[in-house]
């Protein structure tokens, strides 16, 4: 009886969130994937168990990374080195890779370490998890992002189709094929939102700092269009939709630059149409880091920090200094 | 639509176009390097994405100032003054680009042509303090400048964009770059930067002078290789025609005076010896001779040195004020004109020592003089001709030329004074400053009287232009100027008053008719300001010619015209003469009330039959009878010595085949209808004309 009232309130659970298509969720979760009813499997005891939550790994990271740490080709990995994507153009996944857990990644979000919040107003002592940022029982979020990321009492949704745009789903039931598809940087496109989703914690960047003219802010803005200040611009939103030039890849006769950085398209309405570079795009926290991490510190898309060819390069996109 | 075009004009008027990476700030090598946090040339030296610091705008490290460029920093950056390059600030000719390189005479440090980056090398930079001076350093304190930075103060991006601009230098925002292409199209390409807002659409509030120079450099308005300050026989790296750039002579940043004695005002660069302390090189002679001595050799070999990679030739030795130790202001000569487009100012040189160059058009208070040489009547170019006056020529008449050179003497020249030459003798006459008759006196001024007398009749004389300072090269003392056609009449000698008739201007006349008294009835025969009284006032050339003695309108250079070089009388040939006699000689008398006169038939009615009437009046009017042009006797077979160039007075006697053979008229009489004039008593006297005076009429 207990089974079946057990089982009865988690599918009761499960279907209620079903609106969404991302993974963890509905049909395409598998409770099995992370818990094990009994701590033991065919007898054998789970080594190390039982754990919290009858997980199957000591913590949510471990747990997560287990599958998504490349050895599973059918899940999008996100623990460095990340060589699946390496067919396609971007050869990285939109929210990139990150270090080891407890690793202190200078390169994007650290995993299982207390490290002081940057740009927050509070300035607490965080130590993230793969739960601090997505439900890990899905939610109608892109990607089962979580409504309320800073437990303030936000509700942001980021609708798949509404607020950002994919043009290929993975395959149900996964394959490494379609996971490649669907989680490569050039499967997303992005309208609204996302720096509001990021603002939640670093909350420093809640609102742009107006300035007096010529300057129009103090620091860089979000969710301002190329085109906004059309009387004094300090963009060059020509540069951006012609997509050659400086800080852009191939351009003829360039030695360097990147792929066109990611953007919000206000007016996107489908993939094709929040892909289509216009005057009116605007910068987002993705168009200059990756969520997880990359190559270059701070998670920039370009080597800012660094040095070499492409310092300026995803700057020079939009200003074309 | 509207907006659509506002915004592409808005892209195009704002956008960079990607210069930056390749600029010096951007260089990953030499770029700019205020934190260590972030790379060479990073945006993140001046920028920061977030505000984890102060908020400034555009999330600059500090408040949007010149201040900016002031940091001191890891990297360096422009708050002190170079001590790179060959000797640090400020820049040598040492630190031009070299010919050959891409951009010669550019001051950018090199080696071999190839640019050595790096603050301390950028050594035409003086410095901050330097540039906030702000008494002589306008660009940064005026406060009509363009832009200004957040303190108010004239903001660097005036002329730069830290993002690198259209300029291969100095990251400038406008073209400005070397000597080497400046000779060619109206206006000078490379220094656009600067003649963008030097021009007559600069800024509202830049005074009208910096607003000419453009002008001075325009070829359109000033052509010929002098505007913009050109070097007509280039040389070196220099072509032909170039115009100077802006920078041989100014720095726009502010100075601090060559060797660090004094500040110049107009921004005037500290390059070269002497140029220390110019603060008023318009007015004060010694400190605008050490400005142009810092380029130029004095004709004593002193001063100069190399420009351009030239080192000029010593100014020409025949104007003193070449020399070191004179004391001229060299805009005397060469201009100092900045109020028209096409005045000559230091921008645009007049030539100097050269008169014609100067006098062909107005100089500050002196009128156009060689368009004057170019009227119906003239000196220097030989009557009815027309032809190029020369400096030489001036030379022969003034003493602030030089006849054999053709230079200008400084000792004389823009003195305030006209100096006229005494052709005998070479010498000075006594100096005017304008010269003028008052024709409502009969006393002559005294430089009337100098004039004429040492002057005119000392060249009208029978051996001219005697001494050899009044004459051209090859010019004789009867054709002293470079035309040679150009003869000497000699008038002294018909003004003698040994002659039987004569004007009185070297000697009163004894005409007792003239002159109010019982034999006139208490008559004036003459109109004030002459003969009122009991005397016999004396004339002088200029009442009857111009006091410009370079030409005129009229014929002979008259007050008005006589026709009298016409080989036939022109239409309106007797209204003529009555004017131009009329101006002395009352004709209300002469042709009105005749008993007044010495005979009754003055009356120009009375001598219808001589040559035809006009308008009920003698076709000649006064030069029928008196010193007439035309011989008009009627007597083919006897030249009745027509009086063309005797108006002055003569010694003429009539011929052996006049009716009066070897008498000499008085009065002028002669030409014209006369044939012939005796005396027949003491009371009487014979006049032998074309009409019922055939055979003698009794006066």
């Amino acid at each position: 009886m207990k089974y079946f009232i057990t089982t009865f309130i988690f599918f009761t659970i499960l279907f209620s969130t079903l609106s969404a298509g991302e993974w963890h969720i509905g049909p395409s979760s598998d409770c099995d994937d992370c818990h094990l009813q009994h701590s033991s499997e065919q007898g054998q005891q789970l080594p190390g168990g039982p754990y919290t939550y009858l997980l199957l790994k000591n913590s949510i990271n471990e747990l997560c990374l287990s599958c998504h740490d490349g050895s599973n080709p059918t899940a999008p990995d996100v623990l460095t080195p990340v060589d699946m994507y390496n067919t396609t153009e971007s050869k990285e996944s939109g929210a990139g890779w990150f270090a080891p857990a407890g690793e202190n990644n200078i390169h994007g979000h650290s995993l299982g370490l207390s490290l002081l919040t940057p740009l927050q107003n509070s300035a607490k002592i965080t130590e993230l998890n793969c739960a601090s940022c997505h439900a890990v029982h899905g939610n109608g979020n892109y990607r089962n992002l979580l409504y309320d990321p800073a437990g303030r009492g936000d509700s942001i949704a980021l609708i798949d189709g509404m607020d950002i745009f994919t043009e290929h789903p993975p395959d149900k039931p996964p394959t490494s094929s379609g996971a490649v598809i669907a989680y490569n940087r050039g499967n997303i496109g992005y309208k609204a939102k996302y720096s509001r989703w990021c603002a939640a914690c670093h909350d420093l960047l809640n609102s742009n700092n107006p300035s007096t003219p010529p300057a129009h802010f103090n620091g860089h803005p979000v969710d301002v269009a190329l085109n906004e200040f059309f009387s004094d611009l300090h963009a060059d939103p020509g540069h951006w939709t012609g997509g050659l030039g400086d800080g852009f890849i191939n351009t003829p006769g360039a030695t360097d630059g990147i792929l066109r950085v990611p953007f919000e398209s206000a007016l996107a309405t489908d993939f094709a149409s929040s892909k289509l570079p216009q005057n009116s795009d605007r910068v987002f926290c993705g168009s200059c880091h990756k969520a997880h991490g990359g190559e270059n510190q701070k998670s920039v898309l370009w080597p800012f920090r660094e040095g070499g060819n492409n310092f300026v390069a995803g700057c020079q996109q939009c200003h074309n200094k | 639509m509207i907006i659509l075009s506002l915004v592409i004009l808005a892209v195009c008027l704002f956008a960079d176009n990607g210069k930056y990476r390749n600029s010096p700030h951007g260089s990953t090598s030499d770029g700019i390097l205020r934190t260590a946090d972030y790379p060479r040339g990073s945006c993140a030296q001046c920028h920061t994405a977030h505000p984890e610091g102060a908020l400034s705008p555009y999330g600059l490290f500090q408040e949007n100032s010149n201040r900016l460029c002031f940091v001191a920093s890891s990297g360096g950056c422009h708050a002190d003054r170079p001590a790179g390059a060959t000797s640090g600030y400020p820049a040598q000719e040492s630190d031009r680009m070299p010919a050959g390189s891409s951009d010669p005479g550019y001051f950018e440090y090199n080696n071999g042509g190839i640019k050595i980056p790096g603050a301390p090398n950028l050594v035409r930079w003086p410095g901050q303090i330097i540039w906030e001076n702000v008494q002589y350093s306008t660009h940064f304190s005026d406060p009509d400048m363009p832009t200004k930075d957040a303190f108010g103060n004239g903001a660097c991006d005036n002329c730069h964009n830290i993002h690198g601009g259209a300029s291969l230098h100095d990251m400038l925002d406008t073209t400005y770059s070397g000597i080497t292409g400046s000779q060619s199209g109206f206006s000078p390409q490379n220094y656009t930067l600067c003649l963008s807002c030097h021009n007559i659409n600069g800024p509202s509030g830049m005074n009208e002078t910096s607003k000419m120079i453009a002008y001075s450099y325009d070829r359109s308005v000033n052509p010929g290789a002098r505007s913009g300050h050109g070097i007509s026989t280039g040389g070196g790296y220099v072509p032909s025609g170039a115009r100077l750039p802006c920078y041989d002579c100014h720095n726009p940043h502010g100075s601090v005076g060559n060797g660090e004695l004094g500040a110049n005002d107009f921004l005037l660069s500290d390059q070269r010896p002497g140029w220390d302390n110019l603060t008023d090189i318009k007015n004060d002679n010694l400190q605008v001779r050490r400005f142009c001595f810092g380029c130029h050799v004095s004709s004593d070999g002193m001063g100069g040195g190399p420009v351009e990679g030239i080192t000029l030739s010593p100014l020409p030795n025949t104007v003193s004020a070449h020399q070191r130790n004179g004391t001229d202001h060299c805009y005397n000569c060469h201009g100092k004109n900045y109020s028209t487009p096409d005045g000559n100012n230091v921008h645009n040189p007049s030539p100097g020592g050269d008169c014609i160059t100067c006098h062909s058009r107005s100089q500050g208070t002196r009128r156009s003089i060689v368009p004057e040489f170019a009227l119906n009547a003239h000196h220097v170019i030989a009557v009815g001709q027309t032809g190029a006056v020369t400096n030489n020529d001036c030379g022969v008449c003034h003493m602030e030329g030089n006849a054999s050179t053709g230079a200008i003497d400084g000792n004389y020249h823009r003195n305030g004074q006209v100096e006229l030459r005494n052709p005998d003798n070479g010498m000075s006459l006594a100096g005017f400053s304008s010269f003028t008759r008052d024709l409502y006196s009969a006393s002559l001024e005294f430089w009337v009287t100098d004039v004429q007398n040492d002057f005119c009749l000392k060249c009208h004389d029978a051996d001219g232009a005697s001494s050899p300072n009044a004459r051209v090269p090859g010019g004789s003392p009867l054709a002293p100027f470079s035309d040679g056609n150009a003869a000497v009449i000699d008038v002294a000698a018909q003004f003698s008053p040994t002659n039987a008739n004569y004007h009185p201007v070297t000697a009163r006349g004894d005409n007792p008719y003239v002159i109010p008294g019982s034999i006139n009835s208490y008559n004036r025969l003459l109109l004030p300001p002459f003969n009122q009284a009991a005397t016999h006032d004396l004339i002088s050339c200029f009442d009857c010619h111009e006091t410009s003695g370079h030409g005129g309108a009229n014929s002979g250079n008259l007050r008005t015209e006589t026709y009298f070089r016409y080989l036939s009388p022109q239409p309106g040939f007797a209204d003529a003469q009555r004017t131009f006699c009329g101006r002395c000689h009352d004709l209300n008398v002469y042709t009105v009330n005749p008993e007044f006169s010495r005979f009754k038939n003055h009356d120009e009615s009375a001598h219808l039959d001589a040559g035809g009437s006009d308008q009920n009046r003698n076709a000649m009017s006064c030069r029928g009878c008196h010193s007439g042009i035309y011989d008009y006797d009627l007597n083919t077979s006897c030249n009745n010595g027509s009086g063309i160039g005797k108006i002055h007075g003569s010694a003429y006697a009539n011929p052996a085949c006049s009716p009066t053979p070897g008498t000499q008229p008085p009065s002028l009489i002669l030409g014209g209808y006369v044939s012939g004039w005796k005396v027949k008593d003491a009371q009487k006297n014979l006049c032998y004309a074309n009409c019922h005076h055939r055979t003698g009429q009794e006066y």
